[in-house]
């Protein structure tokens, strides 16, 4: 116990006097998993609009694969990435594996089905009256597009929040594609992983804590939200 | 003014080139040479020297040589997998490097009474058939293919033996979970030098001679035609530099809390 508590003592010890080395890990997984994350919200927003405004064929199939990925374990992101990046693989030519990009990418695909499918369901909730209004007061796709983002706004920032929270915390992917490259790929999970196998748990644990307060601040917004929403 | 004006000129013409411009030399290590320390210590020299950018991608021996062969790394290092068996000569230059030694770890008390004997076989022997626990690495790891050649010898399949616990982790892992199940295991000087004072078991086979025992790490440069990213030049500057320049006194001087001659040359 006592040296749960020293190393604690001194994990904190670390995060006060920012680190350097701590410090530029934090701050390139909120770089690599923020960039992420911005790019699934543009591909993703207007996907799930397009997939609640039309309707077509094998329209279901999709939602169901959607939310199949929803669970998908990280290392099966990682090793299918991993195959494709690799230069034996399709996309080899881009030399992305082993670069923040690869992690990127894992990332992007990783909270895409988060931001799709919890957007989705909250504007299934939405009456469709309110498409056929909008219709009929002329508004044109944009418009519509935009109005009713607002409508789902508090559906769209869970999206958001569970999303990010679901990359910045996940580990195999980042790992497989990553290489864990010491100021280039090493984000905080992976290195909470090598500095417990290296035996030194302070850092592991100053880490661990961020993440822990990262995780914690997103939820509490999240908390408030709907606090919000009920209103 | 002038002074500073000088030293800009002076630091733009010795200094390297920016970061963004640097090559990228990607080398693929086993864990035994990592976590130890060995690569921090030895790289940042290298990388002021040919004004290069080294990255380190940590994977099993057999792992590392995978991603090898894909071209994803430009320099593999890798130890006790002979790459002069199977297809390894297609993709690589393969040269012998330094080598050290595996010794076996256990509990102080030494259940198994392997401080008595007197070679690496008779103590694997005593471990597993006196219902000892014995951790293996089960990996595919430089590590674990020792492990494995010894078995072989001594006509023992370890799996038939409850004592016998296949992990799948790496070498600094294995060693604490041995350390926390009082198991033995099998690990390389250097891993061992730097986690001996955070673990409470001990040495117990120790024998610097023991052929069998032998740790040899061996260079692999991806040949160029594998793919036409390779960045085969500075693998070759590397290599070169570690073998027979400045490198392989570093290597030599190498010292893990305080103990010399890690890594020997032959």
């Amino acid at each position: 116990m006592e040296f749960i508590i020293d190393s604690l003592k001194e994990a904190i010890k670390l995060i006060v006097k920012l680190d350097r080395e701590f410090l530029e890990i934090v701050l390139l997984s909120l770089k690599i998993s923020g960039v992420a994350l911005i790019i699934s919200i543009i591909v993703g927003l207007p996907f799930t609009f397009f997939l609640y405004y039309k309707d077509f064929f094998l329209k279901r199939v999709i939602i169901i694969l959607i939310n199949t990925f929803l669970g998908i374990p990280t290392v099966v992101v990682g090793l299918f990435l991993f195959l494709i990046l690799s230069r034996s693989g399709p996309l080899g030519f881009l030399g992305l594996l082993y670069t923040p990009y690869a992690i990127i990418v894992a990332q992007f695909f990783l909270s895409l089905p988060y931001i799709i499918s919890i957007t989705f369901s909250s504007l299934e909730k939405l009456d469709k009256e309110i498409l056929i209004a909008y219709k009929t007061l002329g508004a044109n796709t944009l418009q519509i597009f935009l109005s009713l983002l607002k409508e789902v706004r508090y559906g769209v920032l869970t999206a958001i929040c569970s999303g990010f929270g679901r990359i910045i915390s996940e580990i195999g992917a980042v790992l497989i594609v990553g290489g864990n490259i010491a100021h280039y790929t090493r984000v905080m999970t992976t290195a909470i992983a090598l500095e417990i196998d290296k035996g030194n748990f302070i850092l592991a644990l100053a880490l661990g804590l961020i993440l822990l307060a990262i995780t914690f601040v997103v939820n509490l917004f999240l908390y408030f939200l709907h606090k919000n929403m009920k209103k | 003014m002038l002074f500073y004006i000088y030293i800009v000129f002076f630091l733009f013409f010795i200094g390297c080139k920016s970061e963004k411009d640097k090559k990228i030399l990607k080398i693929a290590t086993t864990s035994s040479l990592e976590n130890s320390g060995f690569f921090r210590y030895i790289l940042p020299k290298f990388e002021t020297k040919f004004c290069v950018k080294v990255h380190l991608i940590v994977k099993g021996s057999k792992q590392a040589i995978e991603v090898g062969k894909r071209g994803d790394v430009d320099l593999v290092f890798v130890h006790v997998i002979n790459p002069e068996e199977g297809d390894y000569r297609n993709y690589f230059e393969i040269e012998k490097c330094f080598y050290n030694y595996f010794l076996i770890i256990g509990p102080n008390n030494d259940p198994a009474e392997i401080r008595k004997v007197d070679n690496a076989y008779s103590a694997f022997r005593q471990i597993i058939e006196n219902n000892h626990l014995f951790l293996s690495r089960a990996d595919n790891s430089g590590t674990y293919y020792k492990e494995l050649s010894i078995w072989n010898k001594l006509g023992i399949n370890p799996k038939n033996y409850k004592n016998y616990v296949e992990a799948g982790f790496n070498m600094e892992k294995i060693v604490f979970m041995a350390d926390q199940l009082e198991a033995y295991t099998i690990v390389d000087i250097a891993t061992w030098k730097y986690l001996k004072n955070k673990v409470k078991l001990r040495p117990l086979y120790e024998n610097p001679n023991d052929t069998t025992m032998l740790n040899q790490y061996y260079i692999l440069v991806v040949k160029k035609f594998i793919n036409v990213n390779v960045n085969y030049d500075y693998a070759i500057k590397f290599r070169e530099w570690l073998l027979k320049g400045d490198g392989k006194n570093l290597v030599l001087n190498y010292k893990i809390n305080s103990d010399s001659m890690i890594f020997k040359f032959k």
